[in-house]
């Protein structure tokens, strides 16, 4: 399946420059290693940090470059296991979700909705979420505070922004109202990283809200 | 800066002592300075240049000296180190390639043009842009400051600082075009 809902260039450039709120960032990681278009634009963006980065000037060093008999030994191994490709977690989110999704624990949260949670020590990193929908279930009509990243890891969903499958990427601003419906025959489990809480609205969601604090 | 990505060729290749002297001296100071726009204080600043340096010297096995660009490289390798250290968050990021990728086969725009024509481009493409989206990509890649934090800082709505950020990305990226 080719993805065809991928990031912003602005969310694309902030990963590149390192300034993405952690949580943003492990879902950009998540979705180049599933998508080779993007992939190749983060090369560019990376070599727009080096181009500007040479212009920088620079700030003379107190001490000289250390003693080439005392420099350590070089990494002779990959530092990251490659390990089997067939792992539905991609690997830059490993270190953070394991590499198996079937090994989560998911606390309900609504009917139909399932969620595993993942903190950051800082609040400013943001708040990172697996969502386990069953075939056809609603997530609840939100909007958000700030960006929010959603990446299909497994399934599909629909929204009015069309459908989203496997490696397919919604980038939404705090402008943008949404109500994902799960696919009817598989279901989606997708990891949502978000900036701050999503807001909820409508009566059903008010309802609904005790069992959707994170 | 082909000459920058043969030292580092030289350095992964055959453990060169005196390439990695001069990548340290060329690249040392600019990194200093790098850590120190996010706040490092000089003497802190310079152990992150050292510790960048010395992570090359370590990693140069994983730099592909045909298809990779040493700035580029090096690059990614400060500012994970700059996520990491200063401002005490997670990185995500793997090194051009490193070995996260699970299609590693990409036909990369390095497979079909020389490095330093790509870095050429990009510069002058820089070069080019209004003051306006210039100043936006500084913000963010040299201060390393965020969407919001760039918004505050200039005091303009969020939606202005991507919509910058989009049409300084086309414009270098129209500037490659006919190499991918």
């Amino acid at each position: 399946m080719t993805v065809t809902h991928h990031p912003d260039a602005s969310t694309l450039m902030s990963f590149a420059s390192g300034t993405l709120p952690a949580a943003l960032a492990a879902a950009v990681a998540g979705h180049l290693s599933l998508c080779p278009v993007c992939r190749r634009e983060a090369r560019l963006l990376d070599a727009i940090g080096a181009a500007t980065l040479r212009e920088l000037p620079g700030a003379p060093l107190e001490r000289s470059p250390p003693d080439p008999r005392e420099l350590p030994a070089p990494d002779t191994a990959p530092e990251v296991s490659t390990g089997p490709a067939d792992g539905e977690v991609p690997f830059p989110l490993r270190k953070i979700i394991g590499p198996r999704l079937d090994d989560r624990t998911w606390r309900f949260q609504a009917p139909g909705i399932y969620q595993h949670l993942i903190r950051f020590p800082n609040p400013s990193d943001g708040i990172l979420r697996l969502i386990k929908a069953s075939p056809g279930a609603a997530i609840p009509e939100h909007g958000h505070q700030g960006t929010e990243l959603t990446l299909v890891l497994r399934g599909a969903y629909r929204d009015r922004l069309g459908a989203f499958h496997r490696g397919d990427m919604a980038d939404l601003d705090d402008a943008v109202d949404h109500t994902p419906i799960a696919d009817p025959g598989a279901g989606c489990i997708c990891l949502v990283a978000s900036e701050a809480r999503p807001v909820f609205r409508g009566l059903l969601p008010r309802l609904l809200r005790p069992f959707l604090r994170a | 800066m082909a000459a920058m990505t043969e030292l580092l060729r030289r350095v992964s290749e055959n453990r060169d002592a005196q390439a990695f002297r001069e990548l340290f001296q060329a690249y040392g100071p600019r990194i200093k300075a790098y850590m120190m726009r996010k706040g490092v204080e000089a003497q802190a600043a310079e152990d992150l240049a050292q510790e960048t340096l010395l992570t090359v010297w370590r990693k140069a096995g994983l730099f592909s000296g045909d298809k990779g660009n040493a700035t580029t490289w090096i690059f990614t390798i400060a500012r994970n180190l700059r996520v990491d250290r200063v401002r005490r968050s997670m990185t995500f990021q793997p090194l051009p390639q490193g070995h996260q990728e699970e299609a590693s086969s990409d036909p990369t725009p390095e497979a079909e043009a020389s490095t330093s024509e790509i870095q050429g481009r990009v510069r002058k493409a820089l070069q080019a842009l209004p003051m306006d989206q210039r100043e936006i990509i500084v913000l963010a890649y040299i201060e390393g400051l965020s969407q919001s934090e760039i918004a505050a800082r200039l005091g303009v709505p969020l939606g202005t600082v991507k919509s910058r950020m989009r049409l300084a990305y086309q414009k270098v990226r129209a500037a490659l075009e006919d190499l991918q």
